[in-house]
């Protein structure tokens, strides 16, 4: 039934493009990013229980490499950012094969220090390595970019790739031994999963989606600097994305990414100075009333509607 | 000479720097290790201690010094009431609903401070904490070494607090076994309010201590996270560059957490 829903929702949107002007479009490309995003630290932390406070270090990666080759080697947008992908994934594995032996809260510290070290690592890049690729806190600047519908489907695949991927771990093999190490990670090794390996494999791919995703953000924006693609406030909005929508929960981070980014443009637009107070007693009120995310507002609903029907 | 000189004197910035720090890390991690809540508001209450002590000082005269118990009394009050009314509220469920709870709160917290005192930068003007004390070749500053040592000795308060008082026991034993506390006649909700208060109240007279001697603004919130790094950051600014500091001092953190999970005395709880 929910898969019905979402593929027809996905139609819709494919279709949206032809019929709505570039406002909406721009919008619907946002919610789409931050889905995207909120989605990819969801299959970590929402399935493997880990959480993870230094994603934003391949978004970061992503955004670079992506701007690195289309202006040192001229490739298209899409080769570069899915080559960047590639990248982002390799030094996930290189990352992640010591960080992942990290546990719950050491995990979270240990992550967040490495997402500031990067950070740190591409300001002072160019100085130190005499090869140019941040621009230092200069920046760089991309080609001014072919239009804003190019980056709406490219945002809406990589969401619904995300989607899909979680809805896959909701009833395979692999989400079980996921949900297994989030149960408890040492009984899971004892029945025989191999813990390191399953997780690995999320970070990775969950690194590649970050990656394309921070590069079409950065050819999208066109000019990209390090300060901003490796901030903490990427990290802390898809977090809170994730738990307002639901964590571990495949539509959550799309609920709470559409529901925290029309939230902001529609009080932004009215009470410019006060919103973010606002937004702030909206997060707080949500997660006191309903601790499980939006997500399981409709959950209840529908359980009582078939409870009486 | 000069050469011996400039390490003692930057091993020395490094341990004034590293006084505050530890006295802004203690709150943040009290409150973590008693009620398993991570804070995300911990900078913001930093920066309103530091607000508290530069109003107190500039609109009733108030001497800075004397300020900082007003400020632990006002922050305390504010902590106490966050976790009474809202997070407690939250107890029982996953670790990260505190996270997104706090988020809001600091978000709440900042943008009102930002609203009240806008963005400016404020520096407070203490004729008799401008003094620095020279010995030999080395240089002090007053309000630094004023702020370090009061630091060091809110963080000593703290652990003697926690381990000779009936408060500090029945503290102890909420973060050591809930149900056992509950047993023997422990009301964990005032537990974790009084806990919230007592770190909310550290982390504003850190808030305070930088007031001393360093502008106050809204976002300086953001970067007292709570890490004790003093002496690899002052160490790296003087022998590297000052933009890599941060990048070491993270490296470093990372490093201890592989490496040395209970901590670099070898005495933190593993988990």
């Amino acid at each position: 039934m929910t898969r019905w829903i979402a593929l027809l929702a996905l139609g819709v949107l494919l279709l949206l493009p032809i019929g709505v002007g570039p406002y909406p479009i721009r919008v619907a490309t946002v919610i789409f990013m931050w889905a995207a995003l909120a989605g990819s630290w969801n299959l970590l932390a929402g399935y493997a229980g880990a959480v993870d406070l230094g994603p934003v270090v391949y978004h970061g990666i992503g955004a670079f490499v992506t701007a690195a080759l289309m202006l040192k080697l001229g490739l298209p947008f899409l080769v570069s950012a899915g080559l960047a992908g590639v990248v982002a994934m390799v030094i996930a594995y290189a990352v992640g094969t010591p960080t992942l032996r990290l546990r719950g809260a050491y995990f979270a510290i240990g992550t967040l220090a490495l997402a500031e070290s990067a950070k740190q690592l591409a300001l002072a890049w160019d100085r130190l390595t005499r090869i140019p690729l941040t621009g230092g806190s200069a920046g760089v600047s991309l080609p001014l970019s072919a239009g804003y519908v190019l980056f709406y489907y490219v945002m809406l695949v990589l969401m619904a790739a995300v989607t899909a991927a979680a809805l896959w771990l909701r009833g395979s093999k692999f989400g079980y031994g996921l949900r297994a190490i989030a149960e408890n990670d040492r009984l899971a090794e004892a029945s025989g999963v191999n813990i390191h390996c399953l997780k690995r494999r999320v970070y990775v791919a969950s690194a590649c989606v970050i990656a394309v995703t921070g590069g079409t953000a950065g050819y999208w924006l066109s000019y990209i600097n390090a300060a901003d693609v490796f901030s903490a406030s990427i990290t802390f909005q898809m977090v809170v994305m994730t738990l307002l929508g639901g964590l571990g929960t495949p539509f959550g981070p799309v609920v709470g990414a559409a529901f925290l980014t029309l939230i902001s443009e529609f009080l932004g637009t009215r009470f410019v100075y006060h919103y973010l107070i606002a937004i702030g007693v909206i997060i707080v009120a949500i997660s006191l009333f309903a601790p499980g995310g939006l997500t399981s507002i409709f959950a209840l609903v529908r359980r009582r509607t078939e409870a009486t029907a | 000479m000069t050469f011996l000189a400039d390490l003692i004197q930057t091993l020395i910035n490094g341990i004034l720097q590293g006084g505050v720090y530890a006295a802004a890390a203690v709150g943040l991690s009290l409150i973590f290790g008693v009620s398993g809540i991570l804070n995300a508001a911990h900078g913001e209450l930093v920066m309103l201690g530091a607000f508290a002590t530069y109003w107190l000082s500039t609109l009733y005269r108030i001497d800075p010094l004397l300020t900082l118990p007003i400020s632990f009394g006002l922050l305390f009050v504010l902590g106490y009431a966050l976790q009474y009314f809202v997070l407690n509220r939250t107890l029982g469920r996953p670790l990260l609903l505190s996270l997104l709870v706090t988020f809001g709160i600091s978000l709440v917290l900042l943008n009102v401070a930002l609203r009240l005192w806008s963005a400016d930068y404020r520096l407070l003007r203490i004729p008799y904490l401008e003094r620095s004390l020279v010995v030999g070749p080395l240089i002090l500053p007053l309000a630094r070494v004023v702020a370090c040592v009061v630091g060091i000795g809110m963080v000593a308060a703290l652990s003697w607090l926690l381990a000779s008082t009936r408060l500090g026991r029945m503290i102890r034993a909420t973060a050591q076994d809930l149900e056992m506390a509950r047993m023997v006649g422990v009301n964990p909700r005032t537990v974790y309010a009084v806990t919230f208060g007592l770190g909310a109240g550290v982390s504003g007279v850190a808030g305070s201590l930088v007031a001393l001697y360093a502008p106050v603004e809204p976002n300086m919130g953001l970067m007292w996270g709570g890490l004790t790094l003093g002496v690899a950051q002052a160490l790296t600014e003087t022998y590297l560059e000052a933009g890599l500091s941060l990048l070491v001092a993270f490296a470093l953190l990372y490093l201890i957490l592989r490496f040395m999970p209970a901590g670099i005395m070898g005495k933190g709880r593993l988990e």
